[in-house]
């Protein structure tokens, strides 16, 4: 209720404006012509004159009592007229405004005054039609949204900016277990956590603030952590907000169960058929080190020869093994798991030890020249361990006998730089654009080293790119080669 | 001299190890399959074994498993000798507690006697 209505108003402003004003005005005309009176009384000895002049002052009082009253019953009516003429009206109007802003839209505020209300009134009855139509359009957006929201193969949640519960669509319900009577919408995550087992959740509630999507995969036990089927989720936490407002998280459960299952039928169909193929070049590799090494008895120096050709092509066998098996498991995307931080010269250091077996045979020198400041790099240790050490063993190989491999680390604000610098055989200026492609070898790399692969630089390339880091060369034939790779470094180092 | 048994069921692979390590003296026993290997562990309770992983029947990881949960044995160091090679796989093996794990097809029988010789002390 307003604190005064303007009939009020309009009360108080005619009692200021016009009855207090006349009021006193009447006031002071009576005064006057008491003074008048009084003052031509006290020199008039005569009774009747005063009598006369007595009468007239009391006709003067109650003339203007009679004129007062009069108008203050014109005062009256004009305010029940007014009243009935324009406050009526208005309050109809207030009423209107009224049921509509608690949601009623249909009503209608009909007057017949033939003045500016009834203009408004007409205008106010087609803002509620606009407004009605206006409220029907977005209901029907939401129910629209809701219902794709509600059929929507991915559990789709969404927590507004407190972190309570806003939407929870039917697959989101199914996937956490939610049966439909559990009232859960308005509750803070903080509560539904205790019921929920699903680590996402937790993982929110313990985010302060996520700012861009963020991606996690989880499983889930079907049946709440028995024995039954586990069910795998690629969850991802998604801000909304525009601007600088920020409206809440959207977070999508999507099912990965089928493609998880699908990737472990092929991985351990992938580690099957590897253990298969190289079990018979292992009992080839043991047996012909064995007759070779004269364990078995003496033999010919040409049998001796052919069972050291026979050797080699064993090996190249295991290495293609070895090498298919890498370049399946790249282009799965599996090679990039989990990531750790890792001080570049230790990898590279580590890397060259393990090789070094390789690099006494041909006498080669290593040196590996640290940059001046640590560099850290975010990484898969076992993936970025075997592209270095493709680089060393092809430095190495295409070296000569006692030649020299430098390994050159670097590093800036954002990449850190590794070379491997050889003065071996250089890559053919017409075969080099080829270079990283799958099974390419150089011509004069095959006279050294028949048994390579021609995968090696395609793995290194690929392990490279995975880490969002490039790789590249320079080289000259008889000259040598540098390769070169970047990695991003880690930020806060 | 030590004791070694050999848990393999490749025919070819067993016997070279078998042919090998007695040439060396080695007190050599062998197994065909996990359930054999695990028995003759506890019969034999050898110095060291050498454990394949895809045998038929109990395979080496479970292997491995329960001679870890047998006080008697559980302290028998293993190297694991076997063509499966994935970082998962080689996980598994020495978080089971397998003194190492080799890939036959990257070492010679040579290496892999340095490798007893070296756990052996």
């Amino acid at each position: 209720m307003p604190k005064f209505s303007i009939f009020t108003k309009i009360i108080l402003i005619v009692f200021f404006a016009l009855v207090l004003p006349l009021f006193f005005s009447n006031y002071f005309i009576i005064s006057t012509y008491q003074g008048f009176i009084n003052k031509y009384v006290s020199g008039i000895d005569s009774d009747a004159v005063k009598g006369v002049l007595m009468s007239l002052q009391k006709s003067a009082y109650l003339q203007n009592v009679v004129i007062f009253a009069t108008f203050l019953v014109i005062v009256f009516l004009v305010f029940v007229v007014l009243s009935r003429v324009i406050m009526g009206p208005i309050r109809k109007l207030v009423e209107g405004t009224k049921r509509v802003a608690d949601g009623d839209f249909e009503t209608k505020v009909v007057l017949k005054t033939g003045d500016e209300l009834e203009v408004l009134a007409g205008s106010f009855n087609k803002m509620v039609e606009r407004l009605k139509e206006a409220f029907s359009e977005a209901e029907g957006e939401k129910q629209k949204t809701m219902g794709i929201i509600s059929n929507f193969v991915d559990g789709v949640l969404f927590f507004d900016d407190k972190k309570d519960l806003r939407i929870i669509n039917n697959q989101a319900e199914k996937f956490l277990r939610v049966g439909p009577s559990e009232k859960i919408i308005g509750k803070n995550i903080n509560s539904l956590r205790k019921n929920f087992y699903f680590p996402l959740m937790s993982d929110l509630a313990d985010f302060k603030e996520i700012k861009r999507v963020t991606k996690k995969n989880v499983s889930l036990k079907k049946d709440g952590g028995g024995d039954g089927e586990t069910l795998f989720f690629e969850t991802s936490v998604v801000p909304l907000g525009r601007g600088n407002k920020f409206f809440g998280y959207i977070i999508i459960l999507h099912d990965i169960t089928r493609e998880k299952s699908l990737e472990k039928l092929k991985s351990e169909f992938i580690s099957l058929a590897t253990h298969q193929l190289l079990t018979p070049t292992s009992v080839v590799k043991w047996a012909v080190d064995s007759v070779v090494k004269g364990e078995t008895g003496k033999i010919p120096k040409k049998t001796k020869e052919a069972l050291e050709g026979a050797m080699q092509n064993n090996e190249r066998i295991i290495a293609v093994v070895d090498d298919l098996l890498n370049v399946t498991k790249i282009e799965e995307g599996r090679f990039v798991g989990e990531f750790t931080e890792e001080s570049l010269t230790e990898l590279i250091t580590a890397v060259a030890e393990s090789r070094r077996k390789n690099i006494e045979k041909k006498n080669i020198e290593i040196e590996i020249i640290p940059s001046e400041k640590e560099c850290f790099v975010e990484v898969n240790r076992q993936s970025v361990m075997l592209a270095v050490e493709n680089l060393v063993d092809n430095a190495v190989e295409y070296s000569n006998v006692g030649g020299k491999v430098t390994i050159k680390i670097s590093c800036d604000n954002i990449k850190a730089k590794v070379e491997f610098i050889d003065a071996g055989i250089g890559i053919p200026q017409d075969e080099q654009r080829k270079i990283f492609t799958k099974f390419f070898r150089g011509d004069n790399a095959l006279k050294i080293k028949s048994s390579g692969t021609g995968l090696g630089l395609f793995i290194v390339k690929s392990i490279i790119e995975a880490h969002k880091g490039s790789i590249g060369f320079e080289s000259q034939e008889n000259k040598g080669s540098s390769f070169w790779f970047t990695l991003p470094v880690v930020n806060n180092k | 001299m030590p004791k070694i048994l050999i848990i393999e069921d490749d025919i070819f692979l067993r016997d070279l190890a078998f042919q090998k390590l007695k040439a060396l003296n080695f007190e050599v026993s062998q197994a065909i399959d996990g359930e054999e290997g695990l028995k003759k562990i506890i019969e034999i309770k050898p110095d060291l074994v050498l454990l394949d992983i895809i045998l038929p029947g109990m395979d080496g990881f479970e292997v491995l498993k329960k001679k870890q949960e047998n006080k008697e044995i559980s302290s028998i160091p293993v190297i694991i000798l076997s063509n499966l090679g994935q970082k998962e796989e080689i996980d598994q093996g020495l978080k089971l507690g397998a003194k190492d794990y080799m890939i036959k097809a990257h070492f010679t029988l040579d290496e892999v006697l340095e490798k007893i010789k070296q756990i052996l002390g």
